[in-house]
């Protein structure tokens, strides 16, 4: 198939150089502006994808120190003696089981004398658990990234080199934000570790434009049932009190295909891609699954959010600025029912300064229509976000008109300010229907005005059974 | 490191072991992994059906054939009571331990996640666990099986209980993930294994 042909050329020839990466953390619990973004370039992105599976390892390893500390060896100090533990001391049980481990502290003060000793392996143990921070791998070191933790359910993360001036130096992580960062990181180390880098090819040279966009490394994350269910969710927090989870906890465990409203007004599902492939070829056109519980999915999202709240068909849009602009992928974390957003959704954009864009773009591509046979993923290419505006504009006003059985295409160049400078129909059909699509009239506003000034061309394509795709031309 | 834990031939050279465990480590591992199943019943409310069943999609007939085995196998952790009977447990019953375990979290993330979410909103609230069904009921669960279950030398407080149950749970989490069974084995041998930690100390025990 035609729209086959450049996407397999690129398969297999990818390119990757100069990686960078771009983390977005989406707080549904704050507000956009809120939201933090880590970026970085590519050994960056390694030592912070160390950093936080060593510290989660020694999270994890701390149950059995507690645990061994607090039942296998019965002749520990007293938990009530007032040096032992401040929470304790002050009587407030609340705050005891949110600290970190009922006996093994993260300080160095000693909690009784046999402690005094420093042979005593219990202080080794507590001292080791201090010092994991500086224990970290080289490249963790390097870039002084690591995290500590701050009680049972927080940690914060130490950037290091990554910080910058919207960041500071520091950031703070519920549990489930920093589940959430070590999946996303360990996909990305999953996909690292496959990706080939291949030297370059003469034919790079003249790429169609709308695959000079950067490639980007295709994320997935494990998601559960509960993402499937997001379509159906509001977008309002759902305060959990003791009455609305009163409702027979029995009935929470068994029942686990109960809908979960996403927390986020921009979180939806996906389509399944196939990240763990080091090069796949592209999904056959049509293969726009919603996501399926338990697959892998990533949402690569377009610029503008209001199109964040579309059902599948707004989801694959890749948005990259050529020539630097990352793509986004978004992986949509599970959202819990009835948890204010207390889930970050991580977004992690690498992005690489290859034109073997399509390759990804194919696999990102969720509205491939099988009835276009000269556009490709469109959605990918949503280099800017004009592209994605027409892509809405007409998806409100674009309805087949019976009989209709071809797809119209149209190449529109945009002015600077937002509106129509030139419609060229493409095909007779085209010609024949355009006062059925819905189209603005030359200089009528149509979308946003152009950020630098330019007159972009785009094409829009509209297919006999509804859908509408748009992308950048030049 | 590439995710384990397909569903149907699990990949034991996944999960490596540059030593055989010294005893004390074993022991550890044997309590630390009946105690990982036991949150995940009192959690989820599942039994030893649920965990043939794993075995079973796992391919690990072999090592966990049916209640009894499993049974023999969970028991021989130290805290036991019931000093009689089968107290061993070799790395392959171990692993198969290990992959069930994270099978059985990853089958049950949304829950656990749920149970996370709320529980941090607990704790930003200042509020006890105890004051929502799901916390209450999983605590209630977990110190009831576990008072049950454990040796009485080893009952520790009540309060230490509830806090390794959250811990526990906390832990679920990651180990419902796609790495979940290697972090889960890595947890298990301690971290004198990693050739990054310069300060890599052995287990207090």
């Amino acid at each position: 198939m035609a729209q086959d042909s450049p996407l397999s050329r690129w398969a297999g020839q990818q390119v990757l150089k100069n990686v960078r990466f771009k983390l977005s953390l989406d707080d549904p619990r704050s507000s956009e502006e809120q939201w933090m973004t880590l970026q970085g370039d590519r050994a960056q992105l390694e030592a912070l994808q160390e950093a936080v599976e060593d510290y989660v390892q020694q999270f994890l390893e701390q149950t059995s120190a507690q645990f061994s500390s607090a039942f296998l060896v019965p002749s520990q100090p007293n938990p009530s003696s007032p040096t032992t533990h401040p929470e304790v001391q002050s009587g407030n049980a609340t705050s005891h089981l949110y600290s970190l481990s009922g006996r093994v502290e993260t300080d160095l003060a000693p909690v009784n004398g046999s402690l005094d000793d420093r042979t005593h392996p219990k202080f080794q143990q507590r001292r080791a658990l201090v010092d994991r921070s500086s224990s970290l791998t080289d490249a963790a070191q390097t870039h002084g990234i690591y995290l500590q933790p701050e009680g049972l359910l927080k940690h914060t993360l130490f950037l290091g080199s990554i910080a910058d001036e919207e960041t500071g130096s520091t950031l703070q992580l519920s549990a489930l934000q920093l589940f959430d960062l070590a999946t996303a990181l360990d996909e990305y180390a999953v996909d690292a570790v496959t990706l080939p880098s291949l030297g370059r090819s003469g034919w790079l040279k003249s790429p169609p434009s709308w695959a000079r966009v950067a490639a980007i490394a295709v994320l997935a994350i494990g998601l559960t049932t509960s993402v499937a269910k997001l379509l159906d969710g509001s977008s309002n927090p759902q305060v959990a009190t003791s009455g609305s989870q009163g409702a027979s906890s029995a009935d929470q465990r068994n029942n686990q295909t109960v809908p979960t409203p996403s927390i986020a007004p921009g979180l939806q599902p996906v389509p399944p891609l196939s990240s763990a492939q080091p090069l796949p070829p592209p999904p056959p056109p049509g293969s726009t699954t919603p996501a399926n519980p338990g697959l892998p999915t990533v949402t690569v999202p377009q610029n503008a959010p209001a199109n964040q709240t579309r059902g599948s068909n707004g989801n694959g849009a890749a948005s990259v600025e050529r020539p630097n602009t990352p793509p986004q992928i978004v992986a949509k974390a599970s959202q819990s029912r009835g948890e204010p957003g207390t889930q970050a959704e991580v977004r992690l954009n690498p992005e690489i300064s290859s034109a073997a864009s399509s390759r990804a773009a194919a696999s990102a591509d969720t509205n491939a229509a099988p009835a276009a046979p000269s556009s490709s993923n469109n959605t990918a290419f949503d280099t800017i976000p004009q592209v994605a505006e027409a892509r809405s504009y007409f998806q409100e006003r674009w309805q087949p008109p019976e009989g209709l059985s071809q797809t119209l295409e149209y190449t529109l160049v945009l002015a600077p300010d937002g509106s129509i400078e030139r419609i060229t129909p493409l095909g007779l059909a085209s010609g024949d229907y355009i006062d059925r699509t819905g189209m603005p009239l030359v200089g009528e506003p149509f979308v946003s005005p152009i950020a630098n000034g330019r007159s972009p061309k785009i094409r829009i394509v509209l297919t006999p059974d509804g859908k509408v795709q748009t992308f950048l031309e030049q | 490191m590439p995710s384990t834990a397909k569903p149907t031939a699990p990949n034991l050279r996944e999960l490596p072991l540059a030593n055989q465990p010294d005893p004390a480590q074993l022991d550890n591992i044997k309590a630390q992994l009946d105690l990982v199943l036991l949150a995940l019943e009192a959690l989820v409310g599942i039994g030893s059906e649920a965990m043939l069943q794993a075995a079973t999609e796992l391919g690990l007939e072999s090592v966990v054939a049916d209640r009894v085995a499993l049974w023999r196998l969970r028991q021989s952790s130290p805290l036991r009571k019931g000093q009689g009977g089968r107290k061993k447990l070799d790395i392959e019953e171990a692993r198969a331990l290990v992959l069930i375990s994270c099978h059985l979290a990853k089958q049950h993330q949304e829950l656990i996640r749920r149970a996370v979410a709320l529980l941090e909103q607990l704790a930003e609230q200042n509020r006890e666990p105890h004051q929502t069904a799901l916390l209450g009921d999983y605590l209630d669960a977990f110190s009831n099986t576990y008072q049950e279950r454990m040796e009485d030398a080893q009952q520790g407080h009540v309060q230490s209980l509830d806090h390794l149950a959250l811990k526990l749970l906390i832990d679920l989490l990651f180990y419902s993930a796609p790495n979940g069974t290697r972090r889960l084995w890595l947890a298990l041998l301690d971290r004198a294994k990693d050739p990054n930690h310069p300060s890599a100390v052995s287990s207090p025990h």
